[in-house]
């Protein structure tokens, strides 16, 4: 793969970030719907170009530009991003045109991307602590976009603030690590681990700060505490981008800096197997971190009133189960993992979608605006009952599918004790899962209730989102396949 | 005075850098003004560009680390443009940019 | 191959279930009831069609059988196919569902959400019976979990809140062990094939090889825990009377009549086959779980004013001898554990029905302000006594030759504690002929000789309950037909099991 080939994404999202600033300026304060035409192509082009990436078999997997590795990760998280910021641009035209945002959203959403497929690809630590900070500065901006909203401001300060500070912490961790390794590829990281690097004490302390920005980035605990109050302030549409992309992206970025501190170089044909023997520091911090992350997210979910709170909460606890599979750091894991994320895109982008539908009809995101849902729009009631079950990992929903295979690969590992603390965290989430349905189902009807009008396009849209969830039991080979095919080629050298 | 600064090599730069990190991380815990928290993270900052440039001076990858500095100066510039921007729009809206006073979002 | 009958059954439902989502509003009260009397008629039809192509099998395992490959990447396949077994269970789910669907005539509260979750309950029921892969089978037995929760929780009585979440968690929680255990024989042996599972265990003397005792004690443990609360036992069985009475009269009907049906089918078509030295070291503890289900529900029974939940822990007390019969792990045994499954899926669901009618017309069902109720609605009254004395196992009516068959069993395994279960039987009888006495007998208030609030049963009721007295009344009398259908591949399975279990 040329270098041209592998900043196809970035060329074609930068140019899609002038055209929209362009036009915008064109429109004089308008909002014509040429913007949301032109970052929606853009993102289109790019998932194209990532389709074309992983069908074509053409990536090479080698590193290009001394710090992009092309393979078929990087190719499945452009386009998972990309899909994500073409549905979060989507959700946003569903409303009237006055809620509309302007051009600046549009170009930030398309920066955020270009931010994520870099960071998925990168294998540089100058190049990944940029595309993680392009993540985290867009996602600011996003989360503060509408000046007037108080709670999207505070939201915005509280999310910079933490944003920033964790960033401080990661990249004073690969300063450390710039010195242990000699250099800044993850390469020469590795070398240095495999040298013997990893035994001194400080190597310990600059890998827990570097997890320290992905936590954050990843909203693990204990660095999830931003994640409630910025998805409850943060306009929805953008809650939902960063509850599934940027946190995808993390995952992406984590993956690459684990893969640098292996203690065993990777062999041609197992790259990862028994890579983190339990007992490793890197794989306890993992452990660890995911139990109490899922822990946390699933019990604090429990005492929630406002919808998208609970959904924050809901994120936290499936970053904590997707930990697990980080920690577990076999191929059948990390395969579970990529199958995982793909389940969780379509569940959890389709929860913000309803609780925007819902938020925007009734003006208030409290659990209790759902109150007889389930009467006053039948359809969009079953169709977020679905998606609840799905993020419960009630079967035979998608995402029973995802944590089926993810618990599947922690048992054949025989860490049995791992899979009880997520099975009784599922049991947990059941109850908080449940506060919605309860709501739109069983307490009646309340006298005066505004109706909530599922406007065509959402229709579309919620349709699109929720027929996976419901039908995708009926053939899931070809994904669970798929997921596999991914793996292998997942390292950070050439 | 040569000889008293040949005297100083790796480990004294990396000092100094921890010790400034350690001072940022504390200004960032016990600072309640926003504004302060953004000066806390500037310590953190050139905590890591000290390390790195040292790292560049006594390692083998000339300039690399240097580079890597530079870049984090860059970022740091930007991300403290935008917090600074959100800080002051909080500040129009409330009149109020203490971490613990502003908590219209809770639960 | 070559047959699609058994997807056809249970895609009947299924398409019944959308079906009745399409009916436009206005007429949906009407119109969605008849399509749901029609599928489930329809569905009927197809369970009958099963039985009569699946006599038509000859050479033992499993008749009209379907397989094809369905999740490669976890060798999960798409595996249909029925014996004697699932037969006599298939038959009589259809058959309760269609007295369930009469008995829904009068729904008035969102009839189209109510009719459609019926049948896609009836859907999941008529799937967990046929499917012979594990995975399939797990999706069939939570399928069933959704609708009856919104139809405890929406059309359910006062606290149906209640009654429906805690349902769900009890249901959940069972079914996560199973999945547990599930998921462990598919790492350990690569298989989710039932069929497939049963020859390992023949060939190897048990799964997971030498020495793994424990971990086939602990899958065992899981299935039948998660198969224990759907019979319910005793410590498993308190969502039973909650969710009995705050569920409707049809929902009642099937919940008894079926769902607790499918605890006792997955402990004789997985737990004991795959795991038979487990079972039979856990015999006795299985034996004093049945026996203090047995016993200990037929007294909290007596202690009861709400006739509803009488007949609720009447079944906690009958299904205990399903559980008894099993562990006996002789072919009486077994054989009466089956009947009493089929005694008790059509008894039970006369009574809730028994219990409906008079509810809908006294909107109580307080045992203490009913009386003499036979004079004032004497069909009524002959169908109730009728109904109770199956119920509390009076001679040449099913119930009786249950109880009896279990008890052949279990004498011969455990002598002394079978005894024990006479006790049950003594209580039982006591409180139905007192609840008979109380209710239908003695002096008639005034407030039931209105006839225009008191009507004798209508003819749309009668429709339910003469059906399943007549089976009751055939089963008593003529056991052998119902027994021919299901006692040699159930007999098959208990030699399996011995085999192994025979060996130490």
């Amino acid at each position: 793969m040329t270098a041209l080939g592998a900043l196809l994404p970035s060329i074609l999202l930068t140019a899609g970030v002038l055209a929209v600033l362009f036009a915008d300026a064109a429109a004089k304060g308008r909002r014509p719907l040429l913007l949301p035409w032109i970052s929606g192509t853009a993102l289109v082009a790019v998932a194209a170009v990532a389709v074309a990436w992983l069908a074509g078999d053409r990536l090479g997997d080698r590193v290009v530009l001394g710090a992009l590795r092309m393979d078929a990760f990087t190719a499945v998280l452009t386009l998972f991003c990309a899909v994500a910021g073409l549905v979060s641009i989507l959700a946003t035209l569903v409303g009237d045109g006055n809620s509309r945002p302007g051009g600046e959203f549009h170009a930030l959403v398309l920066c955020a991307v270009v931010g994520m497929s870099v960071l998925a690809a990168a294998v540089d630590m100058v190049t990944l602590y940029l595309a993680f900070e392009l993540v985290s500065i867009t996602g600011y901006v996003l989360v503060g976009m509408r000046r007037a909203d108080r709670l999207a401001n505070e939201a915005a300060m509280k999310y910079v603030l933490f944003g920033a500070v964790s960033s401080g912490l990661m990249v004073y961790g690969l300063s450390l690590l710039f010195g242990l390794a000699g250099g800044t590829s993850l390469e020469a990281l590795r070398a240095a681990v495999v040298s013997g690097a990893s035994s001194q004490p400080v190597f310990v302390a600059a890998v827990v700060l570097v997890f320290a920005g992905f936590a954050f980035k990843v909203s693990a605990a204990p660095f999830h505490f931003w994640a409630p109050d910025v998805y409850q302030g943060a306009p929805t549409a953008v809650a939902g981008f960063l509850s599934v992309a940027s946190k995808a992206a993390g995952f992406a970025g984590l993956v690459r800096v684990v893969l640098a501190l292996g203690a065993q170089p990777a062999t041609a044909k197992e790259p990862i197997a028994s890579f983190l023997p339990w007992g490793s520091p890197v794989a306890a911090v993992l452990a660890v971190a995911a139990v109490l992350t899922m822990t946390v997210g699933n019990l604090a979910a429990c005492r929630q009133k406002d919808l998208k709170r609970l959904l924050a909460y809901s994120s936290i606890a499936h970053a904590g189960y997707m930990l697990m599979a980080l920690a577990v750091w076999t191929p059948n894991a990390m395969s579970a993992l990529v199958f995982y994320l793909v389940t969780y895109l379509f569940m959890n982008l389709a929860a913000f979608l309803f609780a925007g539908i819902v938020v925007r009809a009734t003006g208030s995101s409290s659990i209790d605006s759902l109150h007889g849902l389930g009467f006053r729009n039948p359809w969009l009631a079953a169709a977020f009952t679905l998606v609840m079950l799905s993020l419960t990992g009630i079967p035979p929903m998608l995402g029973f599918l995802g944590k089926l295979v993810l618990f599947e690969s922690v048992l054949r590992e025989g860490w049995v004790w791992f899979a009880v603390i997520g099975l009784l965290n599922g049991a947990i989430s059941l109850y908080y899962y449940a506060l919605p349905l309860r709501r739109m189902y069983l307490e009646g009807v309340a006298e005066g209730a505004p109706p909530v009008r599922l406007a065509p396009g959402a229709a579309v849209l919620a349709a699109v989102l929720v027929l996976p969830v419901v039908a995708f039991f009926l053939w899931w080979s070809p994904l669970a396949d798929w997921a596999r095919t991914v793996v292998p080629s997942l390292r950070i050298g050439s | 005075m040569t000889g008293f600064l040949e005297h100083i090599g790796l480990m004294h730069f990396l000092t100094v850098g921890a010790v400034l990190f350690c001072a940022g991380i504390v200004t960032v815990l016990a600072r309640r003004n926003a504004v302060g928290v953004l000066i806390g993270l500037e310590l953190v900052l050139n905590a890591a560009n000290l390390n790195l440039v040292a790292f560049d001076r006594f390692g083998p990858a000339p300039l690399r680390g240097s580079v890597f500095a530079i870049f984090v100066l860059a970022v740091a510039a930007a991300e403290a443009a935008i917090a600074l921007a959100i800080v002051l729009n909080v500040f129009d809206s409330r009149d109020e940019i203490d971490v613990d006073e502003v908590s219209a979002l809770k639960g | 191959m070559g047959s699609n009958l058994l997807t056809l059954t249970f895609l009947i439902p299924l398409a019944g279930s959308l079906l009745v989502l399409l009916v436009p509003k206005e007429s949906a009260g009407r119109a969605c009831r008849w399509v749901n009397l029609l599928t489930s008629l329809a569905t009927f039809g197809a369970t009958l069609a099963v039985w009569s192509g699946w006599s038509k099998h000859t050479g033992g395992g499993y008749a009209l059988v379907e397989d094809a490959a369905w999740i490669k990447a976890f060798s999960i396949r798409y595996h249909l196919g029925v014996d004697g077994v699932s037969v006599a269970l298939l038959l009589l789910t259809s058959f309760v569902s269609l007295g369930g669907s009469l008995a829904s005539w009068n729904i008035e509260k969102s009839p189209k959400g109510y009719h459609s979750m019926f049948l896609l309950l009836l859907g999941g029921m008529i799937g967990v019976f046929m499917a012979l892969d594990m995975f399939l089978f797990y999706l069939f037995w939570e399928i069933m979990l959704l609708p009856m929760y919104f139809l405890i929780g929406i059309w359910g009585g006062p606290r149906r809140q209640y009654a429906a979440i805690k349902f769900f968690l009890y249901t959940l929680a069972g079914s996560v062990l199973m999945l547990a255990a599930i998921v462990l024989i598919w790492i350990k042996h690569g298989t989710f094939q039932i069929p497939e599972i049963v020859a390992l265990v023949k060939a190897h003397g048990g799964l997971f090889g030498e020495g793994a005792e424990g971990l086939r004690i602990a899958c065992f443990i899981a299935f039948f825990v998660a198969f224990a609360i759907k019979v319910p036992s005793f410590p498993f069985h308190t969502w039973l009377p909650d969710a009995h009475v705050e569920a409707p009269t049809p929902i009642s009907m099937i919940l008894a009549g079926v769902l607790l049906k499918m605890g006792g089918y997955g402990l004789i078509r997985m737990a004991y086959p795959f795991f038979p030295t487990a079972a039979a070291t856990l015999g006795t503890t299985i034996v004093v779980i049945s026996l203090i289900s047995i016993v200990y529900a037929a007294f909290v029974a007596m202690a009861q004013t709400d006739f509803k939940k009488l007949v609720a822990y009447s079944s906690v007390s009958h299904m205990g001898f399903v559980t008894l019969g099993l562990a006996s792990l002789t072919p009486e045994g077994h054989n009466g554990a089956m009947y009493m499954m089929l005694a008790h899926g059509t008894i039970s669901p006369m009574l809730f029905m028994i219990v409906g009618v008079i509810y809908e017309r006294a909107h109580h069902r307080d045992l203490d302000r009913f009386g003499g109720l036979a004079w004032a609605m004497p069909t009524y009254g002959v169908l109730a006594a009728f109904g109770i004395f199956a119920s509390l196992g009076l001679p040449a009516l099913s119930g009786f030759i249950a109880e009896i068959t279990v008890f052949l069993g279990s004498f011969q395994s455990f002598p002394r504690l079978t005894l024990v279960a006479t006790v049950g039987m003594v209580v039982t009888a006591a409180y139905y002929l007192i609840t008979l006495q109380k209710v239908y007998l003695g002096d008639t208030p005034a407030v039931y000789r209105d006839k225009a609030h008191y009507p004798d049963v209508s003819r749309r009721e009668l429709l339910v309950l003469v059906p399943l007295a007549i089976v009751t009344l055939w089963m008593g009398i003529l056991p052998d037909g119902a027994m021919s259908i299901y006692r040699g591949d159930l007999e098959g399975i208990l030699e399996g099991v011995k085999a192994i279990a025979g060996k130490p």
